[in-house]
């Protein structure tokens, strides 16, 4: 990067920082560090859910799904309006009238102590476990692109986000999330109208999607059923739906912003806005990586994205490497060719196969590649995808929007953390700390916790993330666990909202059942989708919680509204 | 007091569930109850209900167009290639 993309870069992270304290000058109350005084418009809560949920890896990986994979993706996402809208419908007006400050709290009115204290202990595992890869993997996919270590791509994303959301609160975080969406999307905007006008003259907008067509990468909506295939109509329109349901309205990352609402109107537009604006913004950035796709019909794309693995390679098979490159300008500039007769013959039949099978020896030589990569490693354990689009960028944009594309994918990955610290912050004082261990801190004591408990998230992020690097498989369990939990999360608050026989009883050993189920399932059926296991664990959960409650005959209902002692 | 008037500012009209902007300003904004907000909360609920649903069918139908849309676009261009 030029200097003057670190000027850029290092202007908008100063001008975030400054602007998100600003914004949370003010009232100091713990009110305000943890709802923002309750005083939050729909269109700021709905940019800092679509800013929370849309981490660094979203936003370098979606672009480079688009590359590699085409529009599927996109079906995603069709399940996200959907539980929107039940969100909106059941969950929204529950929690805005019971004036609570965590969604677990909530189960304590309806339910018991216990309940809130399992989901919200589900909740700090889960998002804890969940911070620190979202400090660790953009840190490790900037500093590869960039030649710099990761530690100080760790240090300073985390010093930057720690600063604003220990000091300002959730409003700090919110405002700072809403101009992050902005930096985000125009980033997005910027790449898509460069590789649009990267294209040569001869090839129009139509062509480019005609050759992306031709490879399948057009391919938004797959009809076929099957349980195994992740991306579907019917897993993005079931599956996904009971996760967007667990993740929005289960999750306290997400649950606080709305929390924050002014009032149950702001609180509904805003989850309303995320249902209008993800599936065109998700299509939209698809869209840029499929352009990207067609950018590198015309200019030669490097045989490895992954530059440290290109390098490592250029030691160990210095040789085999050498005969590999030139099968893949030969096959690239065949297929270049290929490309130009099916935009000069108006997509002929005959030109259309030849253009496909010019591309897939293409692939076929970069597959030897990959083989050599993963010679020591295994099969399988190569992946470039999120390299793609920062290829693209750091190698065909202009000096100064480059760093305003990296300013993107740090506004991303700090609009994720910064949402997730303050909740993890959140939880840890107002569901443990302030309720158990300290229940009659007051106010100072309270806000002063927060924001221990702030920073001790963060410091706990860093770490993670510096060992980022030798936890492996660690990784991978942390992402097989996550997905356990969301089912059954859902299920509990489904019952709470839903079902007014459910006991307290019924709900607790319903989520430890719902858990269990989700966990064996993944054990004896390791191939299925994961998407798959929220409505199940969900299912289960619901089931078991009404079967346990069954004897009681409705005695669920009796709970009081009033908390007990210690609720600040 | 139960069926207070509601004062509209722009956007949805409780009473009738129609979409307008504010007159004064020509601003789509939020309603604005004039009454006691718990009586007038209880006496708009099903109106209100009403409003919230149209919204919720809209938003769906806003899914359907885009999921068609794609799957229309996308078909259309993979099969003219």
């Amino acid at each position: 990067m030029s200097a003057l993309d670190w000027s850029v870069l290092i202007a908008s992270l100063v001008a975030i920082l400054t602007f998100s304290l600003r914004r949370s000058r003010g009232d100091q109350s713990v009110h305000a560090y943890v709802s923002a005084g309750k005083q939050m418009r729909w269109w700021v809560i709905g940019l800092s859910i679509m800013a929370t949920q849309a981490s660094a890896i979203t936003f370098i990986g979606t672009t480079s799904q688009g590359y590699t994979d085409g529009m599927r993706f996109v079906q995603f996402y069709f399940g996200l309006p959907i539980a929107m809208v039940l969100i909106a419908a059941f969950a929204a007006p529950a929690f805005h009238r019971s004036g609570v400050q965590t969604a677990y709290e909530y189960l304590e009115r309806r339910f018991d102590a216990k309940t809130r204290r399992l989901a919200s202990g589900v909740f700090l595992v889960q998002r804890g476990l969940g911070v620190g890869l979202a400090v660790y993997a953009p840190a490790v996919a900037l500093s590869v692109i960039l030649g710099i270590p990761e530690a100080p791509t760790i240090l300073i994303t985390v010093v930057v986000v720690a600063t604003y959301t220990v000091l300002g609160g959730i409003r700090a975080v919110m405002w700072a999330d809403a101009v992050q969406m902005g930096v985000m999307f125009a980033g997005i905007a910027v790449a898509f109208c460069f590789a649009w006008t990267g294209l040569p003259d001869s090839v129009s907008f139509r062509d480019a999607l005609a050759l992306a067509g031709t490879v399948g990468k057009l391919e938004a909506v797959d009809t076929t059923f099957d349980w195994n295939s992740r991306y579907t109509l019917w897993s993005g329109l079931i599956g996904a739906t009971f996760l967007s349901l667990a993740y929005f309205g289960t999750d306290q990352s997400q649950v606080q912003r709305y929390l924050t609402a002014k009032s149950l109107y702001h609180s509904r537009i805003s989850l309303l806005f995320n249902a209008m604006l993800k599936v065109p913004l998700q299509a939209f950035i698809l869209l840029t990586g499929v352009l990207v796709f067609a950018f590198f019909l015309y200019e030669p794309p490097p045989l490895l994205f992954h530059p440290a693995e290109r390098a490592r390679l250029e030691q160990t098979h210095a040789e085999e490497l050498r005969q590999v490159d030139a099968r893949f300008e030969q096959a690239f500039q065949e297929r270049r060719g290929s490309a130009d007769r099916f935009v000069a013959s108006g997509g002929a039949p005959t030109e259309r196969d030849a253009f496909a099978t010019a591309n897939q020896r293409l692939q076929g030589v970069r597959a030897e590649a990959i083989a050599l990569a993963e010679e020591e490693s295994g099969p399988g354990t190569y992946n470039d995808t999120n390299y793609v689009f920062l290829t693209f960028v750091l190698g065909y944009l202009p000096k100064g929007l480059i760093g305003l594309i990296m300013a993107g994918v740090f506004a991303a990955a700090m609009s994720t953390i910064s949402s997730e610290l303050n909740s993890l912050a959140t939880s840890t004082i107002v569901d443990h700390y302030a309720r158990y261990v300290r229940p009659h801190a007051g106010e100072r004591g309270t806000r002063r916790a927060l924001r221990w408990a702030t920073l001790g998230w963060a410091a706990y992020a860093a770490i993670f993330a510096s060992f980022g690097g030798r936890l492996g498989s660690l990784i991978e369990a942390v992402n097989f666990v996550g997905s356990l939990f969301y089912g059954p999360m859902l299920g509990v608050f489904a019952v709470a909202f839903l079902f007014k026989r459910v006991t307290a009883n019924g709900a607790f050993w319903g989520t430890a059942f719902g858990l269990v189920a989700v966990w064996l399932t993944k054990l004896v059926f390791p191939g299925l989708a994961f998407l798959w296991l929220n409505p199940l664990g969900c299912l289960a959960t619901i089931l078991a919680a009404l079967f346990i409650s069954a004897p009681s005959g409705g005695a669920g209902v009796a709970r009081s509204d009033a908390m007990p002692d210690g609720r600040i | 007091m139960p069926g207070a008037p509601l004062r509209r500012i722009g956007a949805l009209d409780l009473t009738t569930g129609a979409l307008y902007p504010d007159h004064a300003t020509g601003k789509i904004g939020r309603l604005q109850d004039t009454s006691h907000p718990r009586e007038s909360e209880a006496a708009s609920a099903p109106a209100d209900a009403r409003n919230w649903n149209r919204i919720y069918v809209l938003v769906l139908a806003h899914l359907a167009f885009w999921i068609v849309g794609l799957w229309a676009v996308t078909r259309f261009l993979g099969e003219a290639s």
